[in-house]
């Protein structure tokens, strides 16, 4: 999860070796020095290993090291890549730049160290490697990812702040969003800026083109990546962009549904991936993706994505709360490095959080959320009108009684947001995300600086998050002592329900769609009949598709999903086409986008709890659909192991047709018979 | 035009030194003195400058003066001896350079030909004097000229070095001698500069302020530990440091607008070496001494 050793790689470019045994010597067990002995070397070298420093001393002829420092900080892959030039001057060694190359030194570091002639003796050259080994460490600081660290250190409270970019490339929101950036940057009390991405499903100036100007104006960029709007090929370029630019801090998120505000209506709802899915492929990415580019298998080098996703405890129905959690352990699989709590002010909710993740054995990181609440947006989100956002009534009262302060409620809802933050780093989050519409840098301050005085007296502050949902569902029992949780689980009184649909699909799953049954078996050569005349799979795919339609409303994907979500077809019942859990944005078990109709993770639930089999929600990550197989019979897809549920089930494709593939296989398998 | 002609009317002075091509294609240089052009008096043509071999100073600047560009004519001592120093500014006058520079120059090793040998038959004074000897008519020996070149001479001073007292001394023997302008080595500390003016008020001839702003902390921590009498501040190079490479640029430049402005009082003008940050000095010159107007 934490490649961490990438950062302890120093290359060394240098025609001669002293300066490798200096920082050898200097540098202590936890850097891995390799060396290159010219240009050429040095320059595939960094390409490929990709070291956390690169250390660049005198090269034959001179001349080379500067062209060498040029190519270095030009280069798209080395550029970010910190480059110190060290001058081991004697008085018959060359300089490693000429006076001229020096005044055009771009290099991040330039160090001259001065030895007598012949010194070879590493003891006489102590302080020179003291000042060396230095400078390595303040270097190797700045590339470190600091969110990552503060993140990851139970002594770091990390602390970032929600931007939010508006339409339009040249108005005051995004003027106001650099500048916020730029006094973030210059106090350096918060760790990361992060910048939601098309919010509220309404169009908005690129989050990453602004995240990497945030990132140089100087402080770390969390970018928000939704899926709503972007399929996953859109997601990998993104992704290799950012990469590129340095920018490494992630939060992954299915996002809200399109709003009505398009241009020229609402926008087509992508939702090609969900937040499980963006997480394999950004883990996928950081191992080094493989991947095959004409006829050959090549790795790319790996990147260095460090991503989060978020986790809605604030869900009132067992079914809603049930489904965050599968998702939250599919996700944690899937890579999850840290997760964002959704917004809301229960703080035995945000407990629930840690306690869930401490009895499963999870270590993930958890930022609680804290939303600084004005009246206006109060009353916005009690009406439910922004998904999965949760104030309840009481809260509702509280801060209007507050508005009718002088201030309007500023220095209360500044000290509720501070009590919370008190609440949250007392409790055990690794960090805050703070956010608030036209929110100060001072206003922020305030809240970490009055948090941070109250943090050890949080226990105090608990009882005054007091805010349960009406019959809201909580995962454990109640502490009676602390107000928050215990570790035991709390009865799931749910009951869950039987429909007759449900009960049919059930059975003829179990006969038809089982690799073991005798239908299957019989039924496969009929398959492979059917799939090889385009006549006779047409005239299936139609027969299929008609049934399907009439039962589940059946988009022809060819990928059939119906088997991960209790036969409701994700890819027409659920707007966000979600494979792996519920959206965060159901209201009492309604759906966020048709809320007269139940969410489909809900009724997912209710039926598999009649059979005691809910937990199952948990147990698969559903790949993401696979469009070649779109409008084909996904009966045969399955029967011919070319769908999803095919492969996981180990259904292999018929021989004939895979035949060179198979016979190797088939090879392999005697050899190791044989070796055996 | 002579430069001490644009100083005698009071004009802030502004030059920029361009460095000639390694080669004989004179488009990137023809490149680079078009940034700078509308926002200098006079562009300075290093001779083989920093001990690195280049096309000749003279030839460069004859190219200048075809273009209606106003040069001015650096010559060392380090690759010519008395008869060479003396044709090459005859041929100079010749083509109608009228500003030189007159420097003993870097020695051969900190360049790209370190074996060359060091020449220096002249050193800067005696070049003074050889050059004001041409424009009476006459040249070192004595010998008559037909007809005399006429110069206005500038010789280099750098006022950051220790010990400070041989090198004014030189710098008075130069004045003696006939220079008529100083350009400076590049100085980052205003109270050094207030010292060094103290020191040359008494000459009574204008001086350049040298400046080169600064690429990168890197480049500055090279500068003071390799060019003699340069002294970059902890506070500057902190200032670059540890910053996005992005924003290099933009806060370099404003060090050095911040830092001209308070030198500007101070001084008659200001020289730059930029060494390949052209694009750049037209921003901090003409925030400094604001737009310029046509040439006088
Ligand atoms: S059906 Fe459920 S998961 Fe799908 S969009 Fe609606 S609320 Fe979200």
């Amino acid at each position: 999860m934490n490649n961490l050793n990438q950062a302890d790689r120093v290359l060394v470019i240098a025609s001669a070796r002293d300066l490798v045994d200096m920082i050898k010597e200097g540098a202590g067990g936890n850097l891995e020095v390799t060396y290159a002995a010219n240009q050429k070397e040095g320059l595939e070298k960094a390409r490929k290993d990709l070291p956390a420093i690169i250390v660049l001393g005198y090269l034959e002829p001179q001349g080379t090291a500067f062209q060498l420092h040029r190519k270095l900080q030009e280069g798209w892959i080395t550029k970010n890549i910190p480059l110190l030039i060290v001058d081991l001057q004697s008085d018959d060694s060359r300089p490693v730049l000429s006076m001229e190359e020096g005044l055009q030194m771009e290099a991040d570091e330039y160090l001259a160290l001065r030895r007598g002639d012949g010194q070879v003796s590493l003891t006489r050259l102590a302080e020179p490697i003291a000042r060396l080994r230095e400078k390595l460490h303040t270097r190797l600081k700045t590339t470190a990812n600091i969110v990552r660290e503060a993140i990851l250190d139970p002594n770091t409270f990390c602390v970032t702040w929600e931007q939010v970019p508006g339409r339009g490339a040249f108005e005051m929101q995004q003027e106001e969003l650099v500048e916020n950036a730029r006094r973030a940057a210059r106090k350096g009390k918060i760790h990361a800026v992060s910048v939601t991405d098309n919010p509220g499903g309404n169009p908005a100036i690129s989050t990453e083109i602004l995240c990497t100007e945030v990132r140089k104006l100087g402080i770390e960029p969390l970018v928000h990546l939704a899926f709503r709007d972007k399929n996953r090929n859109e997601c990998e370029s993104i992704l290799y962009g950012l990469a590129g630019l340095g920018v490494r801090n992630l939060l992954l998120l299915t996002g809200d549904y399109p709003s009505s505000g398009g241009f020229k209506g609402r926008s087509k709802p992508v939702f090609d991936l969900d937040s499980v899915h963006g997480l394999q492929l950004v883990q996928m990415m950081n191992n080094g993706m493989e991947h095959e580019a004409m006829g050959k298998k090549t790795t790319l080098a790996p990147t260095d994505f460090f991503a989060g996703t978020s986790v809605s405890p604030f869900k009132q129905s067992e079914a809603e709360l049930m489904g965050q959690y599968f998702k939250l352990k599919k996700k944690i699989e899937s890579g999850a490095d840290f997760v964002i709590t959704q917004l809301g002010y229960d703080a035995r909710k945000l407990h629930e959080v840690l306690t869930w993740l401490k009895v499963h054995g999870y270590s993930t990181p958890v930022m609680s959320n804290i939303y600084v609440l004005p009246l206006g947006a109060a009353k916005i989100m009690n009406t439910n009108q922004i998904p999965g956002c949760v104030v309840t009534d009481k809260l509702l009262e509280e801060v209007a009684q507050e508005a009718k302060a002088p201030d309007r409620g500023r220095s209360a809802r500044l000290t509720r947001a501070a009590k919370m933050y008190a609440v949250a780093k007392g409790m055990g989050c690794a960090g805050a995300h703070i956010g608030g519409h036209g929110l100060t840098y001072e206003a922020v301050e305030e809240i970490i600086g009055k948090g941070e005085e109250m943090a050890k007296d949080w226990r105090t502050l608990v009882a005054q998050f007091d805010y349960p949902q009406r019959d809201g569902f909580y995962y454990f029992e109640r502490d009676p002592q602390t107000g928050l949780n215990l570790e035991t689980p709390a009865a799931r009184p749910s009951r869950g329900s039987r429909t007759p649909i449900y009960e049919f699909s059930r059975l003829a799953h179990v006969t038809l769609f089982n690799p073991k049954s005798v239908v299957f078996k019989g039924f496969r050569p009929v398959a492979r009949r059917l799939d090889s005349s385009s006549t006779l799979e047409s005239a299936f795919g139609f027969f299929e598709h008609l049934t399907k339609v009439a039962l589940f409303g059946c988009m022809n994907c060819g990928d059939c999903s119906l088997f991960d979500v209790a036969f409701l077809c994700p890819m027409s019942q659920c707007p966000k086409n979600q494979r792996n859990g519920p959206c965060g944005g159901s209201y009492e078990g309604w759906c966020e986008v048709h809320t007269d109709k139940k969410c489909v993770w809900v009724r997912a639930y209710e039926r598999l709890k009649k059979h005691k089999e809910e937990e199952e929600i948990g147990d698969n990550c559903v790949p993401p659909c696979n469009w070649e197989l779109m409008g084909t019979p996904s009966w045969l897809n399955f029967y011919l192991g070319r769908d999803h549920s095919a492969k996981r089930l180990g259904i292999q494709p018929p021989q004939e047709k895979a035949k060179p593939a198979e016979s190797d296989k088939a090879k392999e398998a005697k050899e190791t018979k044989k070796a055996a | 035009m002579h430069l001490s002609e644009f100083f005698r009317n009071g004009r802030f002075v502004i030059t920029c030194e361009i460095t000639p091509p390694k080669g004989v294609n004179t488009d990137e240089f023809l490149n680079t003195v078009d940034m700078v052009k509308n926002h200098v008096d006079a562009v300075n043509i290093g001779d083989n400058q920093r001990a690195v071999m280049r096309a000749a100073a003279l030839a460069v600047c004859h190219l200048l003066k075809q273009k209606n560009i106003e040069p001015v004519m650096e010559l060392t001592a380090r690759d010519r001896n008395r008869i060479a120093i003396q044709s090459d500014l005859l041929g100079a006058s010749m083509v109608g350079i009228e500003n030189i520079l007159l420097v003993s120059g870097y020695p051969p090793a900190v360049g790209d030909h370190a074996q060359a040998k060091p020449v220096y038959d002249f050193d800067s004074v005696s070049l003074v004097s050889a050059a004001k000897s041409l424009t009476k008519g006459q040249d070192v020996t004595g010998h008559a000229l037909d007809g005399a070149p006429d110069f206005c001479i500038g010789v280099v001073a750098n006022p950051g070095l220790k010990p400070a007292e041989p090198h004014l001394e030189r710098l008075k023997q130069k004045i003696a001698e006939g220079a008529q302008f100083i350009q400076t080595q590049t100085v980052y500390d205003l109270e050094v500069l207030e010292r060094f003016m103290e020191a040359v008020s008494k000459f009574n001839v204008p001086v350049m302020v040298g400046h080169t702003m600064l690429r990168s902390a890197s480049m500055a921590s090279f500068m003071n530990s390799n060019l003699p009498g340069v002294c970059v501040p902890d506070k500057l190079i902190r200032e670059l440091e540890g910053l996005p490479k992005q924003k290099i640029a933009e806060t370099s430049l404003q060090l050095s607008i911040d830092l001209l402005r308070r030198m500007k009082p101070l001084c008659q003008g200001i020289h730059f070496m930029v060494a390949g940050w052209e694009q750049h000095m037209p921003t901090v010159a003409e925030a400094v001494a604001g737009k310029r107007p046509l040439r006088p």
